[in-house]
């Protein structure tokens, strides 16, 4: 691990112990350093910005609540990671159990579709949003797992970690999810698809991320 | 290596997770099999762009009323918490003070059954409550001094504190029932 982040955990764990104590602002310093990172997640995860804002709100909210059960021998941010994870699989569920409700509804209730809304259809030129609906498309489970490793580059273990998930079914989630996204991509997007430049060297060197960080040598 | 294998080893393999020796094996698998060719290339295409997709950012301001909102609604929560904690504690305080009184002069209870015990049952239960109001209204000052200490270790001492209080002031109001009846049953003898 860098020294950098070495610097940043120390810094956090004295933010964490004042806020703990007390001082607001100490906390404002975590949620400013989290922002980021959390709305990020919200926002790969429902693929909606304002719900993505909430979401990030209630997250920062229960990292409050909780503060005072954070186990500091853990990295800082797993643990809001994590949170905020769970708080986004709660909430695609309760979205699910709304559509189910949502269809029961008589035929002639206005529905609200998410794919008619012309506003929508023209975020979406956007190359980014373009990727995001696709990734919506995968299942949450699915999903989360991915977020996890390309947007937070953590390791098989991290991941684990705050998803609950075993190695074997993360690898296994990882690899579906991508080859998921692979067809979803060609058929829906191929624009997105880079131009063909098959990798001939082992990426060995420049990314190891199936092993935690901790295992890595030291400089 | 057969394909099932060589698959395996790509889920691995795009994330650096495979030795030298098993990247060559693989290489010389997607070299001649064109299913794995093709798996190959779309997990690749996929790694590529999943690794250059940009962080989202939130509003400029998103973390200030983040913070904010978060302690405003910690600091409801608490508020309720102790009103919740305020109103059970009230009421097992007046309901150990009077199980206190009963105990100590069993025949007071006679005074509610008897004619105007309703008077009585009135002046009881107003009695109670106002003094386990003034009580709860005396913790809940100290809670607010010691908000900060709310959930610490400190807090539980100070539970511990006011329960041996409590235990200690009921045993005070037993005996302070209980003596004026003795001193009457050694006069009377
Ligand atoms: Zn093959």
């Amino acid at each position: 691990m860098s020294q950098i982040g070495l610097a940043a955990q120390q810094r956090e764990r004295e933010w964490v112990e004042a806020a703990l104590a007390g001082d607001e602002q100490a906390f404002e310093r975590l949620v400013e350093a989290y922002a980021t990172p959390v709305y990020n997640l919200a926002y790969r995860m429902l693929g909606d910005p304002a719900e993505a804002e909430d979401a990030a709100q209630e997250t920062f909210i229960r990292v409050y609540q909780r503060l005072h059960t954070y186990d500091p021998s853990r990295k800082f941010s797993s643990w809001v990671l994590a949170i905020a994870s769970h708080h986004c699989i709660d909430r695609l569920r309760r979205r699910r159990l709304q559509k189910v409700s949502l269809e029961d509804l008589p035929p002639w209730e206005p529905l609200v579709s998410r794919e008619v809304d012309p506003e929508e259809r023209a975020v979406i030129r956007d190359r980014n949003a373009r990727l995001q609906a696709l990734l919506d498309r995968l299942p949450p489970n699915y999903r989360l797992p991915l977020v996890l490793h390309y947007w937070y580059g953590l390791s098989y273990d991290e991941i684990c970690e705050i998803t609950g998930l075993s190695l074997s079914a993360l690898k296994t989630r990882l690899h579906r999810a991508r080859l998921k996204l692979a067809d979803l991509m060609r058929t829906l997007a191929p624009d997105l698809i880079p131009a063909d430049d098959a990798r001939t060297s082992n990426p060995r060197a420049d990314r190891a991320r199936v092993h935690s960080p901790k295992a890595e040598g030291k400089p | 290596m057969k394909c099932d294998e060589a698959v395996e080893r790509m889920a691995l393999a795009i994330d650096g997770g495979v030795s030298d020796q098993e990247w060559d094996r693989l290489q010389a698998h997607i070299q001649m099999c064109q299913a794995c060719a093709q798996t190959w290339l779309m997990l690749q295409q996929v790694d590529r762009v999943l690794r250059t997709a940009p962080v989202v950012e939130p509003p400029p301001d998103f973390a200030r009323r983040a913070a904010r909102a978060a302690v405003e609604a910690n600091r409801r929560c608490q508020n309720l918490l102790g009103g919740v904690v305020l109103l059970i504690g009230s009421t097992l305080l007046a309901l150990l003070m009077a199980a206190t009184v009963i105990l100590a002069r069993p025949d007071f209870v006679l005074v509610f059954f008897a004619p105007g015990g309703v008077v009585q049952w009135q002046r009881t239960v107003r009695i109670l409550f106002e003094g386990a109001l003034l009580l709860g209204r005396m913790v809940w000052a100290l809670v607010g001094v010691w908000q900060s200490v709310l959930l610490g270790p400190f807090f539980w001492l100070l539970v511990a504190m006011m329960a041996l209080a409590g235990v200690a002031w009921l045993a005070l109001v037993y005996m302070a029932v209980r003596l004026p009846q003795r001193q009457v049953v050694a006069v009377r003898s």
